[in-house]
Protein backbone atom coordinates (compact mmCIF):
# COMPACT_ATOMS: atom_id res chain seq x y z
CA UNK A 1 0.00 0.00 0.00
CA UNK A 2 1.44 3.07 -0.63
CA UNK A 3 0.93 6.24 1.62
CA UNK A 4 2.58 9.34 2.19
CA UNK A 5 4.87 9.40 5.25
CA UNK A 6 5.32 12.50 7.14
CA UNK A 7 7.46 15.31 5.70
CA UNK A 8 6.26 14.33 2.33
CA UNK A 9 8.37 11.53 2.45
CA UNK A 10 7.07 8.39 -0.12
CA UNK A 11 7.41 4.84 1.90
CA UNK A 12 7.12 1.89 0.16
CA UNK A 13 7.43 -1.94 0.80
CA UNK A 14 9.97 -4.09 -0.69
CA UNK A 15 7.41 -5.75 -3.05
CA UNK A 16 5.64 -2.49 -3.93
CA UNK A 17 9.09 -1.29 -5.42
CA UNK A 18 9.75 -4.66 -7.03
CA UNK A 19 6.47 -3.95 -8.49
CA UNK A 20 6.41 -0.71 -9.31
CA UNK A 21 10.36 0.03 -10.60
CA UNK A 22 11.42 -3.83 -11.87
CA UNK A 23 10.61 -3.27 -15.56
CA UNK A 24 12.58 0.20 -15.55
CA UNK A 25 15.43 -0.88 -13.63
CA UNK A 26 15.85 -4.40 -15.62
CA UNK A 27 15.45 -3.24 -18.78
CA UNK A 28 17.81 0.07 -18.35
CA UNK A 29 20.71 -2.40 -17.04
CA UNK A 30 19.63 -4.99 -20.15
CA UNK A 31 19.88 -2.34 -22.63
CA UNK A 32 23.38 -1.46 -21.29
CA UNK A 33 24.71 -4.49 -20.62
CA UNK A 34 23.45 -6.21 -23.11
CA UNK A 35 23.61 -9.30 -20.99
CA UNK A 36 21.02 -11.24 -18.93
CA UNK A 37 23.19 -12.16 -17.02
CA UNK A 38 25.00 -8.99 -16.12
CA UNK A 39 21.72 -6.93 -15.94
CA UNK A 40 20.41 -10.16 -13.39
CA UNK A 41 23.29 -9.16 -11.35
CA UNK A 42 22.61 -5.18 -11.77
CA UNK A 43 18.99 -5.85 -10.89
CA UNK A 44 19.36 -7.76 -7.60
CA UNK A 45 22.16 -5.15 -6.34
CA UNK A 46 20.31 -1.77 -7.23
CA UNK A 47 17.25 -2.91 -4.89
CA UNK A 48 19.28 -4.22 -2.25
CA UNK A 49 20.86 -0.66 -1.85
CA UNK A 50 17.76 0.40 -2.10
CA UNK A 51 17.02 -1.64 1.21
CA UNK A 52 20.40 -0.42 2.65
CA UNK A 53 20.37 3.40 1.67
CA UNK A 54 18.36 5.59 4.37
CA UNK A 55 17.33 8.01 1.43
CA UNK A 56 13.92 9.44 1.61
CA UNK A 57 12.34 10.24 -1.43
CA UNK A 58 10.18 13.29 -2.20
CA UNK A 59 7.98 11.63 -4.62
CA UNK A 60 7.69 8.21 -7.19
CA UNK A 61 9.59 10.10 -10.03
CA UNK A 62 12.22 10.95 -7.40
CA UNK A 63 12.52 7.27 -6.70
CA UNK A 64 12.68 6.00 -10.06
CA UNK A 65 15.33 8.55 -10.90
CA UNK A 66 17.38 7.60 -7.99
CA UNK A 67 16.64 3.73 -9.13
CA UNK A 68 17.81 4.85 -13.13
CA UNK A 69 20.96 7.02 -11.97
CA UNK A 70 21.69 3.74 -8.86
CA UNK A 71 21.44 1.26 -11.98
CA UNK A 72 23.82 3.25 -14.38
CA UNK A 73 26.30 3.56 -11.94
CA UNK A 74 26.47 -0.22 -11.45
CA UNK A 75 26.75 -0.68 -14.92
CA UNK A 76 29.52 1.38 -15.37
CA UNK A 77 30.97 -0.26 -12.37
CA UNK A 78 30.54 -3.50 -13.95
CA UNK A 79 32.01 -1.93 -17.13
CA UNK A 80 35.41 -0.67 -15.34
CA UNK A 81 36.12 -4.20 -13.17
CA UNK A 82 35.08 -6.02 -16.59
CA UNK A 83 37.99 -4.17 -18.30
CA UNK A 84 40.58 -4.42 -15.36
CA UNK A 85 40.06 -8.22 -15.44
CA UNK A 86 40.79 -7.64 -19.47
CA UNK A 87 38.18 -10.92 -19.77
CA UNK A 88 36.77 -11.66 -23.14
CA UNK A 89 32.98 -11.20 -22.85
CA UNK A 90 31.27 -14.18 -23.47
CA UNK A 91 28.36 -13.56 -25.93
CA UNK A 92 25.01 -14.93 -24.37
CA UNK A 93 21.78 -14.59 -27.08
CA UNK A 94 19.34 -12.42 -25.90
CA UNK A 95 15.81 -13.12 -26.93
CA UNK A 96 14.81 -9.74 -27.01
CA UNK A 97 17.25 -8.91 -28.94
CA UNK A 98 16.74 -11.26 -32.11
CA UNK A 99 16.36 -9.53 -35.21
CA UNK A 100 13.84 -11.46 -36.48
CA UNK A 101 11.30 -10.97 -33.68
CA UNK A 102 12.66 -7.56 -32.42
CA UNK A 103 14.34 -5.30 -35.34
CA UNK A 104 14.31 -2.23 -34.18
CA UNK A 105 16.01 -3.19 -30.60
CA UNK A 106 18.24 -5.27 -32.24
CA UNK A 107 20.07 -1.97 -34.54
CA UNK A 108 19.61 0.08 -31.51
CA UNK A 109 21.49 -2.35 -29.31
CA UNK A 110 24.43 -2.40 -32.14
CA UNK A 111 24.99 1.20 -31.15
CA UNK A 112 27.76 2.37 -28.84
CA UNK A 113 26.95 2.59 -24.95
CA UNK A 114 26.29 6.12 -24.92
CA UNK A 115 24.15 6.33 -27.46
CA UNK A 116 21.85 2.86 -26.68
CA UNK A 117 21.23 4.46 -23.05
CA UNK A 118 20.06 7.68 -24.41
CA UNK A 119 17.61 6.45 -26.62
CA UNK A 120 15.99 3.83 -24.41
CA UNK A 121 15.88 6.87 -21.70
CA UNK A 122 14.43 9.10 -24.55
CA UNK A 123 11.90 6.44 -26.57
CA UNK A 124 10.73 3.89 -23.81
CA UNK A 125 11.11 5.63 -20.64
CA UNK A 126 10.52 9.25 -21.71
CA UNK A 127 12.15 11.36 -20.06
CA UNK A 128 12.93 14.94 -21.60
CA UNK A 129 16.75 15.76 -22.87
CA UNK A 130 16.97 18.12 -19.60
CA UNK A 131 16.19 14.95 -17.54
CA UNK A 132 18.20 12.76 -19.83
CA UNK A 133 20.94 15.20 -19.00
CA UNK A 134 20.57 15.24 -15.58
CA UNK A 135 20.12 11.53 -15.21
CA UNK A 136 23.39 10.94 -16.81
CA UNK A 137 25.32 14.05 -15.64
CA UNK A 138 25.72 15.10 -18.89
CA UNK A 139 24.90 18.63 -20.86
CA UNK A 140 21.42 19.08 -22.24
CA UNK A 141 23.25 19.67 -25.53
CA UNK A 142 25.59 16.64 -25.74
CA UNK A 143 22.50 14.29 -25.07
CA UNK A 144 20.70 16.12 -27.88
CA UNK A 145 23.45 15.06 -30.03
CA UNK A 146 23.94 11.99 -29.06
CA UNK A 147 20.26 11.44 -29.56
CA UNK A 148 20.70 12.73 -32.98
CA UNK A 149 23.74 10.73 -34.18
CA UNK A 150 22.28 7.76 -32.93
CA UNK A 151 18.75 8.20 -35.46
CA UNK A 152 21.34 8.91 -38.16
CA UNK A 153 23.15 5.98 -37.56
CA UNK A 154 19.83 4.01 -37.41
CA UNK A 155 18.42 5.45 -40.09
CA UNK A 156 21.23 4.36 -42.51
CA UNK A 157 20.97 1.08 -40.94
CA UNK A 158 17.85 0.84 -41.60
CA UNK A 159 17.74 1.84 -45.34
CA UNK A 160 21.02 -0.31 -45.78
CA UNK A 161 18.17 -3.14 -44.56
CA UNK A 162 15.91 -2.23 -46.66
CA UNK A 163 17.63 -2.41 -49.68
CA UNK A 164 18.91 -5.35 -49.04
CA UNK A 165 15.27 -6.47 -49.00
CA UNK B 1 10.92 3.76 -37.05
CA UNK B 2 11.94 4.34 -32.91
CA UNK B 3 8.57 4.63 -32.01
CA UNK B 4 8.36 0.66 -32.11
CA UNK B 5 11.23 0.67 -30.24
CA UNK B 6 8.99 1.21 -27.46
CA UNK B 7 6.20 -1.31 -28.50
CA UNK B 8 9.41 -3.45 -29.06
CA UNK B 9 10.47 -2.92 -25.15
CA UNK B 10 7.77 -3.33 -23.67
CA UNK B 11 7.74 -7.28 -24.46
CA UNK B 12 10.69 -7.12 -22.12
CA UNK B 13 10.02 -8.88 -19.25
CA UNK B 14 11.79 -9.40 -16.17
CA UNK B 15 12.22 -13.17 -15.17
CA UNK B 16 9.31 -14.30 -12.16
CA UNK B 17 12.29 -15.96 -10.24
CA UNK B 18 14.67 -12.65 -10.72
CA UNK B 19 11.15 -11.06 -9.02
CA UNK B 20 11.00 -13.13 -6.20
CA UNK B 21 14.86 -13.90 -5.21
CA UNK B 22 15.53 -10.47 -5.26
CA UNK B 23 12.35 -9.76 -2.69
CA UNK B 24 14.02 -12.28 -0.32
CA UNK B 25 17.05 -10.40 -0.26
CA UNK B 26 15.44 -7.41 -0.30
CA UNK B 27 13.37 -8.37 3.19
CA UNK B 28 16.05 -10.30 4.73
CA UNK B 29 18.76 -6.86 3.92
CA UNK B 30 15.76 -5.18 5.85
CA UNK B 31 15.59 -7.15 8.71
CA UNK B 32 19.54 -7.12 9.45
CA UNK B 33 19.41 -3.34 9.12
CA UNK B 34 16.61 -3.43 11.30
CA UNK B 35 18.13 -5.35 13.58
CA UNK B 36 21.54 -3.00 13.38
CA UNK B 37 19.51 -0.20 14.54
CA UNK B 38 17.68 -1.75 17.34
CA UNK B 39 21.42 -2.88 18.43
CA UNK B 40 22.27 0.99 18.28
CA UNK B 41 19.69 2.39 20.21
CA UNK B 42 19.37 0.13 22.97
CA UNK B 43 23.37 0.32 23.12
CA UNK B 44 22.73 4.74 22.93
CA UNK B 45 20.11 3.97 25.81
CA UNK B 46 22.69 1.61 28.49
CA UNK B 47 25.27 4.00 27.84
CA UNK B 48 22.64 6.81 28.69
CA UNK B 49 21.37 5.04 31.51
CA UNK B 50 25.26 4.09 33.10
CA UNK B 51 25.79 8.29 33.01
CA UNK B 52 23.25 9.03 34.62
CA UNK B 53 23.64 6.91 37.16
CA UNK B 54 27.20 7.05 37.56
CA UNK B 55 26.81 10.72 37.83
CA UNK B 56 23.84 10.89 40.14
CA UNK B 57 25.11 8.59 42.53
CA UNK B 58 28.91 10.92 42.25
CA UNK B 59 26.73 13.98 43.06
CA UNK B 60 25.06 12.61 46.37
CA UNK B 61 26.22 14.48 49.48
CA UNK B 62 26.20 11.17 51.23
CA UNK B 63 28.30 9.81 48.31
CA UNK B 64 30.83 12.72 48.81
CA UNK B 65 31.05 12.11 52.60
CA UNK B 66 31.71 8.32 52.46
CA UNK B 67 34.52 9.22 50.28
CA UNK B 68 35.81 11.86 52.23
CA UNK B 69 35.44 9.71 55.53
CA UNK B 70 37.55 7.31 53.52
CA UNK B 71 40.55 9.62 52.75
CA UNK B 72 43.47 9.13 54.90
CA UNK B 73 44.09 12.51 55.69
CA UNK B 74 41.19 12.80 57.81
CA UNK B 75 41.97 9.24 59.16
CA UNK B 76 45.49 10.69 60.41
CA UNK B 77 44.13 13.12 62.64
CA UNK B 78 44.80 12.20 66.55
CA UNK B 79 42.13 13.13 68.70
CA UNK B 80 43.52 13.42 71.60
CA UNK B 81 42.28 15.43 74.56
CA UNK B 82 41.83 19.05 74.19
CA UNK B 83 41.94 18.70 70.34
CA UNK B 84 39.02 18.78 68.53
CA UNK B 85 37.39 15.97 67.32
CA UNK B 86 36.21 15.51 63.68
CA UNK B 87 32.43 16.41 64.67
CA UNK B 88 34.09 20.17 66.37
CA UNK B 89 36.24 20.85 63.69
CA UNK B 90 33.23 20.14 61.37
CA UNK B 91 31.01 22.48 63.68
CA UNK B 92 33.10 25.13 63.72
CA UNK B 93 32.66 26.36 60.23
CA UNK B 94 32.58 30.12 60.34
CA UNK B 95 30.60 31.07 57.30
CA UNK B 96 28.94 27.09 57.43
CA UNK B 97 27.90 25.17 54.05
CA UNK B 98 30.16 23.33 52.43
CA UNK B 99 32.21 19.96 53.56
CA UNK B 100 35.41 21.28 55.96
CA UNK B 101 37.31 18.20 55.64
CA UNK B 102 39.26 19.10 52.87
CA UNK B 103 41.20 22.11 51.91
CA UNK B 104 42.24 24.21 49.65
CA UNK B 105 44.87 26.22 50.67
CA UNK B 106 45.92 30.04 49.15
CA UNK B 107 49.29 31.20 48.56
CA UNK B 108 48.88 33.74 51.18
CA UNK B 109 47.27 31.70 53.56
CA UNK B 110 50.19 29.44 53.30
CA UNK B 111 53.08 32.08 53.83
CA UNK B 112 50.69 33.59 56.90
CA UNK B 113 50.94 30.15 58.22
CA UNK B 114 54.75 29.79 58.08
CA UNK B 115 55.15 32.53 59.91
CA UNK B 116 52.51 32.22 62.59
CA UNK B 117 54.87 29.18 63.43
CA UNK B 118 57.61 31.06 64.11
CA UNK B 119 55.56 33.62 65.94
CA UNK B 120 57.21 33.62 69.70
CA UNK B 121 53.73 33.26 71.80
CA UNK B 122 55.86 31.94 74.76
CA UNK B 123 53.00 30.40 76.31
CA UNK B 124 51.59 29.08 73.47
CA UNK B 125 53.20 25.41 71.62
CA UNK B 126 52.74 24.14 68.22
CA UNK B 127 50.41 21.38 69.37
CA UNK B 128 49.24 20.37 66.09
CA UNK B 129 48.72 21.71 62.80
CA UNK B 130 46.57 19.76 59.93
CA UNK B 131 46.04 20.95 56.19
CA UNK B 132 42.99 19.05 54.88
CA UNK B 133 44.84 18.35 51.26
CA UNK B 134 43.26 19.96 47.99
CA UNK B 135 39.46 19.95 47.22
CA UNK B 136 39.80 20.27 43.80
CA UNK B 137 37.23 18.76 41.50
CA UNK B 138 34.14 19.10 43.60
CA UNK B 139 32.54 22.50 43.08
CA UNK B 140 32.93 23.76 46.58
CA UNK B 141 33.67 27.20 47.24
CA UNK B 142 35.04 27.03 50.95
CA UNK B 143 38.93 26.87 51.58
CA UNK B 144 40.37 27.12 54.72
CA UNK B 145 43.83 26.58 57.02
CA UNK B 146 42.88 25.61 60.18
CA UNK B 147 45.88 25.47 62.91
CA UNK B 148 45.67 24.79 66.47
CA UNK B 149 47.80 26.00 68.70
CA UNK B 150 47.11 23.75 71.73
CA UNK B 151 47.46 24.54 75.56
CA UNK B 152 44.96 23.11 77.35
CA UNK B 153 41.53 24.48 75.42
CA UNK B 154 43.40 27.57 74.03
CA UNK B 155 43.67 27.49 70.55
CA UNK B 156 43.28 29.80 67.01
CA UNK B 157 42.13 28.86 64.18
CA UNK B 158 42.35 30.60 60.78
CA UNK B 159 40.06 30.25 58.00
CA UNK B 160 39.03 31.76 54.90
CA UNK B 161 36.48 31.62 52.12
CA UNK B 162 35.90 32.92 48.86
CA UNK B 163 32.91 34.73 47.83
CA UNK B 164 31.21 37.95 47.47
CA UNK B 165 30.01 38.08 51.13
CA UNK B 166 30.33 41.35 53.01
CA UNK B 167 32.19 42.18 56.31
CA UNK B 168 30.56 44.35 58.76
CA UNK B 169 32.97 46.07 60.31
CA UNK B 170 33.45 47.57 63.42
CA UNK B 171 37.32 47.68 64.27
CA UNK B 172 40.58 48.80 62.07
CA UNK B 173 44.55 47.13 62.63
CA UNK B 174 46.22 49.35 60.28
CA UNK B 175 44.59 49.71 56.95
CA UNK B 176 42.06 46.77 57.53
CA UNK B 177 38.67 46.71 58.42
CA UNK B 178 37.80 44.22 60.49
CA UNK B 179 34.98 43.11 62.54
CA UNK B 180 35.68 41.34 66.03
CA UNK B 181 33.07 39.49 68.30
CA UNK B 182 33.15 38.17 71.60
CA UNK B 183 31.50 35.32 73.34
CA UNK B 184 31.82 34.28 76.52
CA UNK B 185 30.73 30.49 77.30
CA UNK B 186 30.86 28.97 79.85
CA UNK B 187 33.51 30.99 81.15
CA UNK B 188 35.58 30.29 78.22
CA UNK B 189 36.52 33.70 75.89
CA UNK B 190 36.29 33.53 72.55
CA UNK B 191 37.27 35.87 70.42
CA UNK B 192 36.20 35.88 66.07
CA UNK B 193 37.65 38.32 63.63
CA UNK B 194 36.86 38.43 60.11
CA UNK B 195 38.52 40.80 57.62
CA UNK B 196 38.31 40.44 53.66
CA UNK B 197 41.41 40.29 51.33
CA UNK B 198 40.57 40.50 48.01
CA UNK B 199 38.40 37.51 47.48
CA UNK B 200 38.90 35.77 50.14
CA UNK B 201 37.29 36.33 53.28
CA UNK B 202 38.99 35.22 56.68
CA UNK B 203 38.34 34.43 59.74
CA UNK B 204 40.97 34.34 62.90
CA UNK B 205 38.69 31.95 66.35
CA UNK B 206 40.73 32.84 69.42
CA UNK B 207 39.82 30.90 72.48
CA UNK B 208 40.92 31.36 76.18
CA UNK B 209 43.36 34.17 74.89
CA UNK B 210 43.97 37.79 76.33
CA UNK B 211 42.83 40.83 73.96
CA UNK B 212 45.97 41.71 73.89
CA UNK B 213 47.20 38.53 72.99
CA UNK B 214 44.36 37.82 70.46
CA UNK B 215 45.01 41.26 68.70
CA UNK B 216 49.14 40.66 68.35
CA UNK B 217 48.57 37.14 67.29
CA UNK B 218 45.82 39.19 64.24
CA UNK B 219 48.31 42.19 64.31
CA UNK B 220 50.91 39.57 62.97
CA UNK B 221 48.62 38.07 60.22
CA UNK B 222 47.63 41.47 59.10
CA UNK B 223 51.23 41.64 58.32
CA UNK B 224 51.15 39.09 55.49
CA UNK B 225 48.19 41.20 53.74
CA UNK B 226 50.29 45.11 54.15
Amino acid sequence: MLFKGRKNHISLTCEEVINQYSDTVYKVALNMMRNESDAQDIYQEVFLRYVKNAKKFESFEHLKAWLIRVTINCCNTMFSEKNKKASSELIVDVPYFDKQQHEITYYVQQLDEKYRIAVHLFYYEQYSLKEIAHLLNEKEATIKTRLSRARAILKEKWEEQSDVR
Amino acid sequence: MLDKYKEESQKISVPARLKAETLIKMEEAKRKKQLYLGFKVAFATLSILVVAVVSFQWMQPSYIKTKLADNKVVDEVELEDGTLTYEEIDSLKVFGGGITTKREISEEMATAYIDLQSFSFTDYTLAETKFYGNYKGLDLSFVEVQQMFKNKNKRIEIRCQYGNRNITTNSKIGKHNIFVSYNQNKGKIEYNVYFKEGDLIYALTMNELTQKESIDIITQFLKKFS
